[in-house]
């Protein structure tokens, strides 16, 4: 079930008011727990939220170790630490309602919107391009187009819109179908007492699983944005 | 900076947005910044921090470990040369005793037997003594009953019975 977005178009772009509205709303959430969790840090033994931003730091280090020199990836720590919190985040949000006002969709998943994964997807990309400049120089840089021979020219440079479309798109696809999914089963519990009855169990099923998707993909986009990093940034 | 009402568009298929995106990648920027100097950066550094602590903690401990065993091993290796030094003062006192029990043992013999000797030629001398005045007195009585039988010596009978009885007076001496 598909809501109209709500569009305005200013200097020429063309800027979706309800995504825009949900990427402050993640980054807000995001951003609120985590100085709540750090408030009163301590050098003991770590509770509450902060334990839980800790295991989060030590994960993300888990993700970057198992894709590159962990000496390296200290560096993208950050990064990926925020793709990570902010993702999940964001998946979460679409998930216990939906706001439609007037045929119009405000409250959903930001990552619902093809415009946020693509972006965060071509963010990783620069900054993967970025390393691999920094770390070999522009000549390693482009000789990397033709390894193993030159023949993988064309091939090592589809590769890179190809990941990167991939690595956008496959996080938008698993959230927009559940979104879709679960409005289509709450527009069946309003159509009727019997519908409604017949869709509360696989509402609640499909918005266990939604949950369970949701960690998981943002688990994926960090994991292959690491990957993605470290193929251009590690020694070839 | 809003332009009036948003034209509402029915989605279908993927609507590519540049404002939308430009704004999502600000939105990241900004959390990205955010977190890490208000959240993630101080945490990581009392990470940093705690791992440190623990090191040297694990660190101190291992020199300690290291300072007590050396401990133990100084007071272990002085405890056995006390007690060696124990039993050497312990050997020479038990050696001394029994000399000096030794020696007054055969002092005491040594003066048990001069007393023996001095007691013996004590008694010899008084003895002797004895005999030399009990000769003299002999010959005196001697000499004094002669002279009483020279005077009387008309009763030979009554003679004999007196020096008899003087005899026995004499012989009570001895």
């Amino acid at each position: 079930m598909t809501h109209a977005a709500p569009i305005v178009t200013w200097m020429g772009m063309r800027f979706n008011l309800s995504t825009m509205l949900m990427d402050v709303v993640a980054a807000a959430i995001v951003f609120i727990l985590a100085v709540l969790g750090t408030r009163r840090l301590t050098t003991g033994v770590p509770r509450g939220m902060q334990n839980v931003l800790e295991w989060v730091i030590e994960f993300v280090r888990g993700i970057i170790g198992s894709a590159m020199n962990p000496r390296l990836g200290e560096r993208y720590l950050l990064l990926a630490t925020t793709l990570l919190l902010f993702i999940f985040v964001s998946n979460m949000l679409g998930l216990p309602f939906a706001i439609v006002v007037g045929g119009v969709q405000w409250w959903k998943s930001p990552t619902a919107d093809a415009n946020v994964t693509l972006t965060l997807a071509i963010a990783v990309l620069l900054v993967a391009h970025y390393s691999g400049i920094r770390e070999h120089g522009w000549g390693g840089y482009l000789r990397s187009y033709l390894k193993p021979n030159f023949l993988f020219l064309p091939i090592n440079v589809i590769e890179q819109f190809s990941n990167t479309l991939t690595h956008g798109m496959r996080l938008y696809g698993n959230i927009y179908a559940g979104e879709v999914l679960l409005g289509l089963l709450a527009g069946a519990a309003k159509a009727g007492v019997l519908t409604m009855l017949l869709a509360a169990v696989p509402l609640m099923v499909w918005q266990a699983f939604s949950i369970f998707v949701g960690a998981i993909q943002s688990f994926v986009f960090v994991v292959l944005a690491m990957v993605y990093i470290a193929h251009k940034a590690e020694a070839h | 900076m809003l332009l009036a009402q948003p034209e509402v568009h029915a989605q279908g298929g993927i609507n590519l947005e540049l404002g939308t995106m430009l704004f999502t990648l600000a939105t990241f920027l900004v959390l990205l910044y955010l977190l890490s100097r208000y959240a993630l950066k101080p945490l990581l550094s009392v990470m940093e921090k705690r791992e440190k602590r623990i090191h040297d903690l694990i660190a101190g401990a291992e020199a300690d470990r290291r300072a007590a065993e050396e401990k133990l091993r100084e007071a272990e290796a002085r405890l056995a040369e006390a007690r060696s030094e124990a039993e050497a003062i312990l050997a020479r006192a038990r050696h001394m005793a029994e000399k000096e029990a030794e020696a007054l043992l055969a002092q005491a013999n040594e003066e048990s037997v001069r007393l023996r000797e001095e007691a013996r030629r004590a008694i010899e001398e008084e003895r002797a003594r004895a005999v030399a005045a009990l000769r003299r007195e002999v010959a005196d009585l001697s000499v004094l009953i002669a002279g009483r039988i020279l005077e009387q010596s008309v009763d030979e009978a009554a003679e004999r019975a007196y020096a008899e009885r003087v005899l026995e007076e004499v012989g009570g001496l001895r």
